[in-house]
């Protein structure tokens, strides 16, 4: 295979794994948005607790678990992180405006920062997986084995989403929340039991993104800051509520990021990402994919 | 049809919106099987009234009777599992969700799911607009159209008591007829209504009894008839304007 296409390739697997990760994180965001109205900008710092949680569970002293079930364990632990936080510092706020959405989940994000500060220190924490050095050969080509883990369950995941909001019950009422929350409580809908089972899903997608793509990276405790910030500007440009828009968006950001850093330029890779998601403000305010009423 | 049994009795409610008292000493009955209306200026407390007896407003004093049970302090939710329903003013749905999923959103509380998936087939052999919309976003429908499944997700659970608020606000004509005639058949099946209506002249025509209500208090009371021949109560809601 010419060197160029297999150059080419390997910024098109990267840029997929890095758009997994950003729509891993969107999604959480979305969900969030669109059922109980917050931006939750602590929620990159989810991805974070997942990290730390990932280096503790691969450094028990008395021996490794298998990775696949580490995965499991990280997504319900942090699943279960984001309920707490919601039960105990967001639910009280949730009928509150936005200023006080963003203080309170601002101050929730320096909190955490610091709290893995003082525990971890600055130094980044290497979370290499059974998988993360292992390449096949597929057609000439030579693939991580973590990626295509990554790309894999990031696919299904995301169908398995689709499903659940579409056809399930609990799905139809946090669209229903999302929709109309006067109207639920007409019909009975418990809207914060809904909101925590959100939080729970929105966590949980935070988790298994940290799980799998962490050992890529270095875990560090201010390392959720960026992916907030590249997550909101995914769900701005999918329009404010729409999972899937969102979703697609933060492939094409990661895409655009890879390719970028590639061939252009490195060390301006964040410049692009978010010049994208000014143009994209500028000229279809209304998201890429266009606007709807909830999810 | 007088010797009927009261369903519903509110007895000297206060009822309102924290320092905003709204409904002031109101008592009534409304006896099982019957059409009621409630009539009365803007802001008068007719939406107060329903929100009070569903729950969704607690009121502050007095008491409230269901079936000759204290229901007086009461969720929404409990108001819907002893079968009470409510169709709020305004547009109430779910709009970027089909009809069908509208539906079964009516009946959440329930989880016999096949027995849901039953009775929204009949609603919809009964209500034909429903069928031909069932997959439709409820959003693209036209406002009477919308109405009806607002009416329809509120008999999802079978409700002994419907309250209805203001079903035929913003209703052609022709519309305003098929919601009345609506709610009449769904009385005939034996669901007793409360009705609150602008349209007072309409809504006393398919009415048993009828409530006006003024500043938040009852002004007058009694039969169609004799409400329609009270002057006062004629020329303040009845005459043509
Ligand atoms: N959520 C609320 N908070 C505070 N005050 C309210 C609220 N809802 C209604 N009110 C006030 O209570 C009074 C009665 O309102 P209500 O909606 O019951 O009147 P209504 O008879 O239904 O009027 P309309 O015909 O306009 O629907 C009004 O003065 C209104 O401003
Ligand atoms: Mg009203």
């Amino acid at each position: 295979m010419p060197l160029q296409l297999e150059i080419f390739l390997e910024h098109l697997l990267n840029g997929l794994t890095l758009g997994a990760l950003y729509a891993l994180v969107t999604a959480g965001l979305s969900l969030i948005f669109g059922v109980v109205r917050l931006v939750n900008f602590a929620h990159g710092d989810f991805f974070m607790v997942g990290g730390y949680a990932l280096f503790i569970l691969l450094n028990l002293p008395w021996g490794a678990i298998p990775y696949p079930i580490i995965v499991i364990l990280v997504t319900l632990i942090v699943a279960v992180f984001a309920m707490l936080i919601e039960r105990l510092m967001l639910q009280p706020v949730l009928d509150k405006s936005w200023r006080i959405h963003a203080v309170a989940t601002l101050g929730i994000s320096i909190v955490l920062q610091n709290v893995a500060l003082i525990i971890f220190t600055t130094d980044p924490k290497q979370v290499p997986t059974p998988f993360t050095t292992k390449i096949v050969s597929l057609l000439g080509l030579r693939l991580s084995v973590q990626r295509i883990i990554i790309l894999g369950i990031a696919v299904l995941v995301f169908l398995a989403l689709q499903w659940f909001v579409k056809r399930t019950k609990l799905g139809k009422a946090m669209r229903a929340v999302s929709q109309n929350r006067d109207m639920c409580q007409v019909v009975g809908i418990d809207v914060p039991r809904i909101a925590l089972i959100t939080f729970a899903i929105s966590g949980g997608l935070a988790g298994l993104a940290a799980a799998l793509i962490a050992p890529l990276l270095s875990v560090t405790p201010t390392m959720g800051l960026s992916l907030t910030l590249k997550g909101l500007a995914a769900v701005i440009m999918g329009g404010l509520g729409q999972l899937n828009g969102s979703i697609y968006a933060a492939f094409i950001l990661g895409l655009v990021e890879s390719f970028f850093a590639g061939y252009v330029s490195f060390a301006f890779k964040d410049v692009v990402s978010f010049g994208l998601f000014i143009l994209v403000l500028f000229l279809r305010p209304q998201g890429l994919f266009g606007r709807r009423i909830g999810l | 049809m007088a010797s009927e049994p009261l369903i519903l009795e509110l007895r000297n409610v206060f009822s309102g919106y924290g320092e905003i008292e709204v409904l002031k000493d109101v008592s009534l009955g409304v006896r099982k099987g019957q059409i009621v209306s409630v009539i009365g200026a803007n802001g008068a407390g007719k939406s107060t009234l329903l929100k009070t007896i569903f729950g969704i407003v607690q009121p502050t004093a007095g008491q409230i009777l269901f079936d000759g049970k204290d229901i007086t302090k009461r969720s929404p939710l409990e108001a819907l599992k002893i079968g009470i329903s409510y169709v709020p003013e305004g547009r109430t749905n779910f709009p970027a969700m089909t009809v069908q999923e509208n539906l079964e959103m009516g009946a959440f509380i329930r989880d016999d799911t096949r027995a849901v998936a039953e009775e929204i087939d009949a609603l919809c052999r009964r209500f034909p607009i429903l069928q031909e919309k069932r997959h439709t976003s409820v959003g693209n429908l036209s406002g009477g159209q919308q109405q009806m499944v607002e009416i329809a997700i509120a008999l999802m659970l079978r409700p002994k008591l419907m309250l209805v608020d203001e079903p035929t606000l913003g209703l052609a004509p022709i519309l305003v007829k098929e919601v009345f005639r609506i709610i009449q058949e769904i009385n005939q099946s034996g669901t007793t209504v409360v009705l609150v209506e602008q349209n007072a002249r309409r809504a006393l025509e398919i009415s048993d009894y009828g409530f006006v209500l003024e500043l938040g208090a009852i002004r007058f009371q009694g039969e169609p008839e004799v409400l329609m021949h009270n002057t006062e109560v004629y020329e303040a809601y009845l005459g043509s304007r």
